[in-house]
């Protein structure tokens, strides 16, 4: 028993964060509709600011903690509410998600650019001495309880308790209340909404920055891995909160911090159960949570009893090109083709040339994204996985069975296919926000229990592969055999994607994304359907994953992790999901600019992601891509051009589709 | 004096789906005014439409004199419009006390809550008798009366109350037509969505008549049930030439204990 | 051919439909009215599988349909519209045609397309066109339906539900949002649709007109029930029927 409380205090700072954090997440859930993706980078970016202050420019810590948490938590809630997400129509759902996402990938990759990118390290505890040991819990010397764990515990209960009477006794938690259940019902009664919804998110911004701050001190330095922890397990409490319950979320949230820590206690080090079940735990527990609690799977379904007022979503625009234009972009295509064949094959430096193959692999993984989310409408968090999956089977049966990279890549898709089916079978009666919570379940999954397992991957290291096939090395330093490979591999893979899209199967894809009730009611095997759209994308991500990790010679987990499913999202998003073109452009796109920013000093290394970032918060007024925008008016002026020359005097016929 | 209500040509629609075409009429301040018509004629869109729940597409809205065209809801209901929406428009999840509070604070002010509670719990004592309970716990039409209680405690310029029989037993229903009286003899204007006619005629003193979302009759009371059945026999005309008659009609069906009176 | 036995739906201890029964025979036309909560939508949703019904069943060319998800009874030959139009905006109205042709025959074989053999065969084309031709369709069939208005999209699921000569269609308030000469023109190509391919149909609306002239029977329902059957002007001129519908005698 002394050993259990021994073991269980030491949690309690993770349980309080983890708390605190769900609790935030449920109150803008349930305030605004927004399931909000980058409350982790919010966190974050007040845990960085806080320990920044206090380390580089000597501010005390009060000073510090009213700057990141009182004002910057906060003031950052504000700014999301007021320009992004109140712009948002409340039936678009992945619009809020992408938008979220693209915070979460964003905000981190933009703190070393404004504050440099020094570490931030030994963030101090607020309110009370880390290393000094204020009392012995029931007077037990196993049961120190030092000021890391008191300035959690007291800080967590004072907001949750504030937080409670603030909804349960002031006029303003009534109002916030109200508008949980019904947004236009409590307008009717003179409320202004707008106001509820901004105080809602000022406060769950301030609930991120106190988390964040929380969380800070335990870590040795600051980093945003470790808010994904905290995110996670968050998650995890309030989907047992079916996103509702705060006090539901809170408790588990402080369950799961304290069982983690608990059991780390008692588990043997050496064994699996130690270095892979334990660090899996919330997304187990987050996995559990979504095929077991009902209240998930009705998550975007209203209960607003005025809801009928909410017309339908607007159908995209529709896009045509005149034929003259059709004609000449698909000749320019081609001439750039054969340029970049003839380029990288003759005059292109050494440098560049791996940079660009780098891109064609990631461009056969971003078009299993351009199938799955452009053509089926379902977002995955997982597409770094699932290449992974593939990378690692190939590297695995290189090493031990000695087959070629075409086979093993090949055995590696097949299984990549077979997992992202599973994942559609087990996510079969989820949607929208459901589904890719599942699959960034699955992804968290997968880098915290198999990719970093060394049987796996060779640990933090990964595999020196070297890829030699019927005796060609393809990475020949005066040779161009990748090249030529990859290239090959890139035309199959868009060419398949295309006569998917254009074909019966894509028709059916297109039809369950329009309406899924409406191909139901035509007879389109729905379950089968998604299935195999999941299974034909994670063999594309399989391939590309593999092309990847041929080029890149070392198959290391940092490659394919969750984050990176997260970015692919974004970038892919930014440059236009619904077309193969998209799916190349931000492959090309993405390792061109990220080569560009090695000549920029270091602290705005990650500027290619923020770029991207706010490329896919345009998502919910373009969901067609910012990229493919500009490129669809340009095409436009050009057709004004032409039809102009062509039939003087009628140049107002078209105008932008 | 300035009408209470001005709806001067709009049109609405939910997304594409068109509603209203070209609606103008007007409720006098201090008048009341039936709207009936059958059911999908648009009666409870030009309600959300003046209550700033839906945007028109065309045309402007004024209350009490005041140009409210794109004012959001809630500042509409400032300006002395209250709205109960159809069916079972309550907090569920919020006590009854709490429902009744947010319908007097910020139309009576903070002083006047308490006050007003204590009126609402004496005329309907099945409210205080389940003050604390979860207003989703309450019957149809309970919740009816809550909904309804929030602006007869407090009367504002104008009530809308849509379908206000729905779900309300006879003898309630007569309370509730009581009460509506009272409240217009104290000066505040009403419109009224009904699908019982007879007994809100009984209360105004004008009605208009929607048909397809577009007014086919507007004019005294006492006209509308000749108008609402030449809607109704346009329907029958066509279909004269037939004979076959009814193969089964059980009589004495719940409904009637509702219509009737 | 339909069969609805004792259906009862409750939603959250409120009975919407409190045992309903009703039977569409083979080529017949039938059309639900009842007033506002009467529980029409409920009972239509219970027969198409978007909702499981608490109790009783749902029976369609002497099968009981039971737990069948909707894609499955549309293979059987159910055909559905919708109230909120559910259709596709980026696909054009052929391959809503093609879509619906080839969905409940085969799965749209993977390799077919791969191969590049997708495109829709001349026998195909031929039944579509007719379709097409029937709905006044022709001059749009290229053209993605998000770019198309209401009333084009009401005739485009029409034409959908039919191509692939279901024995039964479903028509859930066809004439909403439209205004009296689209509701007409619809309700005219709908029952030509009816003659010429001999499919029963039941279609529940609030526009008096356009059940009158579409359908052969007319049901009311009120208060979760089936309360009268027969044909139109006869059930209308019922006293009981008039009072619960318009709410006067």
């Amino acid at each position: 028993m002394e050993q259990l409380i021994g073991f269980a205090v030491p949690g309690l700072p993770y349980g309080c964060a983890y708390a605190v954090f769900a609790v935030g997440l449920c109150l803008t859930y349930q305030t605004t509709g927004v399931f909000n993706f980058g409350y982790g980078a919010q966190a974050y970016a007040s845990a960085f600011v806080f320990g920044w202050l206090v380390q580089y420019k000597a501010w005390p810590v009060w000073a510090a903690f009213v700057a990141a948490v009182v004002v910057l938590g906060p003031g950052l809630g504000l700014v999301l509410d007021r320009f992004l997400f109140r712009r948002i129509p409340s039936t678009n759902t992945t619009a809020k998600m992408v938008t979220g996402l693209s915070l979460l990938v964003g905000i981190p990759a933009l703190l070393p650019v404004l504050f440099g990118n020094e570490n931030v390290v030994g963030v101090p505890s607020v309110a009370f001495d880390p290393n000094t040991v204020y009392f012995h819990l029931f007077g037990l010397a196993v049961v120190p309880v030092n000021g890391i764990v008191l300035s959690a515990v007291v800080l967590a209960v004072a907001i949750l308790v504030v937080l409670v009477l603030l909804l349960r006794v002031t006029f303003l938690g009534l109002e916030m209340r109200a508008a949980v259940e019904s947004r236009r019902l409590v307008q009717l009664g003179g409320v202004d909404g707008d106001r509820v919804t901004a105080t809602a998110w000022a406060m769950s911004g301030f609930m991120a920055g106190l988390a964040g701050v929380l969380l800070a001190p335990m870590q040795a330095t600051v980093q945003s891995q470790d808010f994904v922890t905290l995110m996670v397990a968050a998650i995890a409490a309030a989907a047992w909160a079916a996103l509702r319950s705060m006090p539901v979320a809170a408790a588990v949230g402080v369950l799961l911090g304290v069982a983690s820590v608990t059991l780390q206690g008692y588990l043997p080090t050496g064994s699996i159960w130690y270095s892979a079940a334990l660090p899996a735990m919330p997304f187990i527990v987050l996995v559990a949570a979504l095929l077991t609690v009902p209240g998930l799977r009705r998550l975007d379904a209203s209960v607003d009893p005025l809801s009928t007022v909410d017309p339908p979503q607007p159908p995209p625009v529709a896009r045509a090109r005149a034929p003259e234009i059709d004609r000449v972009v698909r000749t320019g295509w081609w001439v750039l083709l054969v340029a970049f064949v003839v380029s990288m094959l003759t005059w292109m430096p050494r440098g560049w040339e791996t940079v660009l193959n780098q891109g064609l692999a990631y461009s056969v993984i971003f078009l299993s994204i351009t199938l799955l989310t452009g053509t089926a409408g379902q977002l995955s968090l997982a597409q770094a996985t699932l290449a992974g999956v593939a990378a690692f089977t190939a590297g695995q049966l290189a090493e031990h069975l000695g087959l070629t990279f075409l086979v093993g890549g090949l055995v590696g898709s097949v299984l990549a296919a077979a997992v992202a089916a599973v994942l559609a079978l087990l996510s079969m009666r989820l949607r929208g926000l459901g589904l890719a919570l599942m699959t960034l379940a699955a992804a968290l999954l997968f880098d915290a229990a198999v990719f970093s397992a060394s049987s796996v991957s060779g640990g933090t290291g990964g595999i020196t592969i070297r890829a030699a096939w019927l005796g060609l090395d393809l990475l020949a330093p005066d040779g161009h055999v990748y090249f030529v490979v990859a290239l090959a591999v890139l035309v199959i893979c868009t060419g398949g994607v295309v006569l998917v899209q254009r074909g019966t199967v894509g028709r059916y894809l297109a039809a369950m994304r329009g309406s899924e009730v409406g191909a139901g009611g035509v007879g389109v095997n729905l379950p089968w359907q998604r299935v195999l759209v999941f299974a034909l994308s994670g063999a594309l991500a399989g391939v590309g994953g593999t092309l990847l990790a041929v080029q890149q010679t070392v198959i290391a987990p940092a490659a394919f992790n969750y984050q990176l499913s997260v970015a692919f999202v974004v970038v892919v998003v930014t440059t236009g999901v619904g077309s193969v073109e998209g799916a190349i452009q931000a492959g090309m796109g993405l390792v061109v600019i990220e080569e560009l920013f090695q000549y920029a000093p270091p602290r705005f290394e990650g500027l290619t992601f923020v770029l991207f970032a706010l490329g896919a918060l345009a998502y919910a007024a373009h969901p067609e891509g910012v990229v493919e925008l500009e490129k669809r008016r340009w095409t436009a002026r050009a057709e004004r051009l032409i039809l102009r020359r062509r039939h003087p005097g009628s140049a107002a016929v078209t105008g932008e589709s | 004096m300035a009408d209470a209500l001005g709806v001067d040509h709009v049109s609405a629609a939910y997304g594409p789906y068109r509603a209203l075409f070209d609606v103008s009429f007007a409720v006098a301040a201090g008048g009341a005014v039936a709207l009936v018509g059958p059911n999908g004629a648009g009666k409870s869109t030009v309600a959300r439409t003046v209550s700033g729940l839906l945007a028109p597409t065309g045309g402007r809205v004024q209350v009490g004199g005041r140009d409210v065209t794109g004012w959001p809801a809630w500042r509409i209901a400032r300006a002395g419009l209250a709205h109960v929406p159809e069916g079972r428009a309550v907090f569920g999840a919020l006590s009854v006390e709490e429902n009744l509070r947010l319908a007097f604070r910020r139309r009576a002010g903070r002083a006047a809550v308490g006050r007003l509670l204590g009126r609402a719990y004496e005329r309907f004592p099945v409210l205080g008798e389940r003050r604390h309970h979860p207003a989703g716990t309450l019957s149809g039409g309970q919740q009816r009366l809550l909904s309804l209680a929030g602006v007869l405690l407090a009367p504002p310029l104008l009530v809308v109350a849509d379908e206000l029989s729905l779900g309300l037993a006879p003898v309630v229903l007569d309370d509730v037509y009581t009460q509506l009286a009272v409240l217009r003899a104290a000066g505040t204007a009403l419109l009224v969505v009904e699908q019982q006619i007879d007994r809100v005629l009984a209360l105004t003193d004008r009605a208009v008549v929607l048909e397809r979302g577009a007014v086919a009759y507007d004019g005294p009371s006492t006209g509308a049930p000749a108008a609402l059945a030449r809607v109704v026999r346009t329907i029958g005309d066509g279909a004269a030439g037939r004979s076959v008659g009814p193969d089964d009609e059980p009589g004495g069906h719940p409904h009637q204990a509702v219509g009737e009176r | 051919m339909l069969a609805v036995t004792d259906v009862r739906k409750s939603f959250g201890g409120t009975a919407a439909v409190r045992s309903a029964s009703l039977t569409v025979e083979a080529g017949e036309s039938v059309g639900l009215i009842g007033p506002n909560g009467a529980g029409k939508t409920t009972l239509f949703r219970c027969i198409s599988g978007e909702l499981r019904p608490d109790a009783g069943t749902v029976a369609f060319g002497g099968r009981t349909l039971g737990r069948m998800p909707p894609w499955r009874r549309a293979r059987l030959g159910i055909g559905r519209t919708y109230q909120r139009v559910e259709v596709f905006p980026e696909l054009t109205v052929l391959d809503h045609l093609l879509v619906a042709d080839r969905a409940p025959r085969h799965r749209g074989a993977l390799w077919r397309d791969l191969l590049n053999r997708s495109a829709p065969r001349p026998t195909e084309l031929d039944r579509m066109a007719a379709v097409l031709a029937m709905v006044g369709l022709e001059a749009v069939a290229d053209r993605p339906v998000g770019a198309l208005g209401l009333g084009t999209c009401r005739l485009v699921e029409l034409a959908r539900a039919v191509v692939a000569g279901p024995r039964l269609l479903l028509a859930d308030e066809p004439s909403s949002g439209l205004d009296g000469d689209e509701t007409a023109s619809l309700a005219s190509v709908l029952r030509a649709l009816q003659r010429s391919s001999g499919m029963a149909v039941l279609v529940v609306d609030h526009d008096l007109r356009l059940v009158e002239a579409v359908a052969d029977r007319v049901l009311v329902m009120d208060l979760g029930q089936v309360v009268a059957s027969g044909a139109f002007d006869a059930v209308m001129s019922a006293p009981a029927v008039r009072r619960a519908y318009l709410g006067t005698a």
